[in-house]
């Protein structure tokens, strides 16, 4: 499944104008803070909108200001998963999961609990079913939100850096887990960063976008071997001092 | 002494007789009346009566400030408006008028010669000097504390969470009940008691806008008013009573908050 974004928006002083598509491989967001991706992302979920533009996901148009499309976030099958993650503080981890289920009225209360018990357990985090989100830890809420938003079967699934509520070890394991099961769906995701390793990790298109506009798309390789920026050569040249120091680390011992 | 000694005894110094003038009517009223006087008291006739309407007009009053001030509330914390502003000033007016003032604008607005007098007697409507004009006097004087407190529970719930909740296929509308509300219960409930508290308080404007008539528009307060001149030990138990409530509503909103479980945590 293809999708493809084309919009403008003025928010205050803040103009974002972005162009970007693609199609089930997961797409990745590289740029500043304050650049708009978080922004771009509500746009997509249909928390705002946009002055004028289209989004389509498949032969779906979700936006279109040409036809004064605008389809309601509910109606949108978007899967949004925000900084975070806002996992209701209100209700346990199944009922979490659940709530999209009761809320599309696709099944009566005990129903969905059984569904999202299934969908809990595919993501391996069956387990936490009667915990309060409170006391989760950052993968496990990772996984809860994740599970919260397939359980509704979205068509696309937005991500907003997903992994920088996590500390550096379970990153690297988290970071393993979005992608196999991304992969595993082939439900096209859309993913912001700022670090270089998930870019690598994913493996996919990435596009740059600077103060509300894309200055540059490409595979990570590309990007590395020809920034288009300052913050583009910064970003790929953090990997490469990593490298370097990693093996003068390993030199040295 | 050195001037560092010196703060650190004039500090705890003060501090001391500030709680001392704070604790010490509380103290007396306790010492006061033994519990035959209590007993006393409370046989009085106008004890009963009072209760009684300061029961019904409070709830009453509480019903009507919770659910027209909600959706306020909710507006008020989602707009970033001027309107907002203003009306925020608006609502937060009856917190700094004294209770008094409000008492002769309410006769202005719905009193006899007041601005809706004469449409209100058309309709065969006369406020004043009846239970609905405790009820309304309270509702005056109660809803900003309810408003106020909801507004900014309203605030701390994160914008994410309503997100989600609409991408997850609930209208507005549900995201609102499922989401919003359970999210900001504990600061709307904290609102709810501190504004019931006020109405039950609530003096000035009665007095003024409703009157002093036993069984209509006499709640408690205004009962110990008319008690101190007939029978203290009736004031007294009125006042105990009404302290006593104060108190254990103190102390079961302390429990709410330290049992509430943490709010979610952003990093």
């Amino acid at each position: 499944m293809s999708w493809a974004v084309d919009v403008r928006a003025r928010l205050g002083d803040f103009a974002l104008e972005a162009q970007l598509e693609g199609d089930q491989a997961p797409t990745v967001i590289i740029g500043p803070n304050g650049a708009g991706k978080t922004t771009l992302l509500r746009i997509l979920a249909g928390a705002r909108r946009p002055d004028a533009g289209r989004i389509a996901i498949g032969d779906d148009v979700l936006f279109d200001s040409a036809s004064g499309l605008d389809v309601a976030p509910e109606q949108r099958m978007v899967g949004y998963l925000p900084q975070g993650y806002a996992l209701f503080p209100h209700l346990d981890v199944l009922d979490n999961v659940a709530f999209g289920l009761r809320a599309r009225g696709r099944a009566g209360r005990d129903e969905a609990r059984q569904q999202a018990r299934r969908q809990l357990a595919q993501l391996d985090a069956e387990p936490l079913a009667a915990r309060s989100t409170a006391g989760l830890s950052g993968g496990e809420r990772q996984r809860v939100a994740l599970a919260r938003a397939l359980a509704v079967d979205p068509r696309m699934l937005l991500l907003d850096e997903p992994l920088a509520a996590l500390d550096a070890g379970s990153r690297r394991s988290v970071r393993t887990f979005v992608r196999e099961h991304l992969r595993a769906r082939e439900i096209p995701a859309l993913i912001t960063t700022h670090d270089v390793r998930d870019v690598f990790a994913l493996d996919c298109t990435v596009y740059v976008l600077e103060a509300g506009r894309i200055v540059q798309s490409g595979s990570a390789a590309e990007l590395a071997r020809r920034p288009a920026s300052a913050f583009v050569e910064e970003f790929f040249d953090v990997e490469r001092s990593a490298d370097s120091d990693q093996r003068s680390a390993l030199s040295a011992s | 002494m050195s001037a560092a000694r010196l703060s650190r005894v004039t500090g705890p110094l003060l501090a001391g007789a500030l709680l001392l003038v704070l604790a010490l009517p509380l103290v007396g009223l306790l010492l006061a009346s033994s519990p035959a006087d209590l007993a006393a008291g409370a046989r009085h006739p106008l004890f009963v009566p009072a209760l009684w309407l300061s029961l019904r007009t409070t709830l009453v009053s509480l019903a009507i400030v919770v659910v027209t001030g909600t959706p306020l509330a909710w507006w008020l914390a989602r707009t970033s408006s001027r309107a907002a502003r203003v009306v925020e000033i608006l609502v937060a007016a009856p917190i700094v008028i004294p209770p008094a003032v409000v008492g002769v604008a309410l006769l202005e607005a719905f009193g006899a010669r007041g601005l809706l007098g004469a449409p209100l007697a058309a309709i065969g409507l006369r406020l004043p000097f009846s239970s609905s004009a405790v009820v309304l006097a309270q509702l005056v004087v109660a809803a900003p504390f309810y408003v106020h407190a909801a507004a900014t529970a309203f605030r701390k719930v994160d914008d994410d969470l309503l997100i989600v909740a609409r991408t997850l296929g609930a209208s507005s509308l549900r995201a609102f009940f499922r989401v919003a509300i359970p999210a900001a219960m504990p600061g709307l409930i904290a609102g709810a008691a501190l504004s019931w508290a006020r109405a039950v308080g609530e003096f000035g404007a009665t007095l003024l806008f409703a009157g002093n008539m036993t069984g209509t528009t006499q709640t408690l307060p205004l009962a110990i008013y008319t008690a101190l001149e007939s029978d203290v030990r009736a004031a007294l138990a009125i006042s105990l009573l009404l302290a006593a409530m104060a108190m254990l509503l103190l102390y079961a909103l302390r429990r709410t908050f330290t049992a509430s479980p943490a709010r979610e945590v952003r990093t």
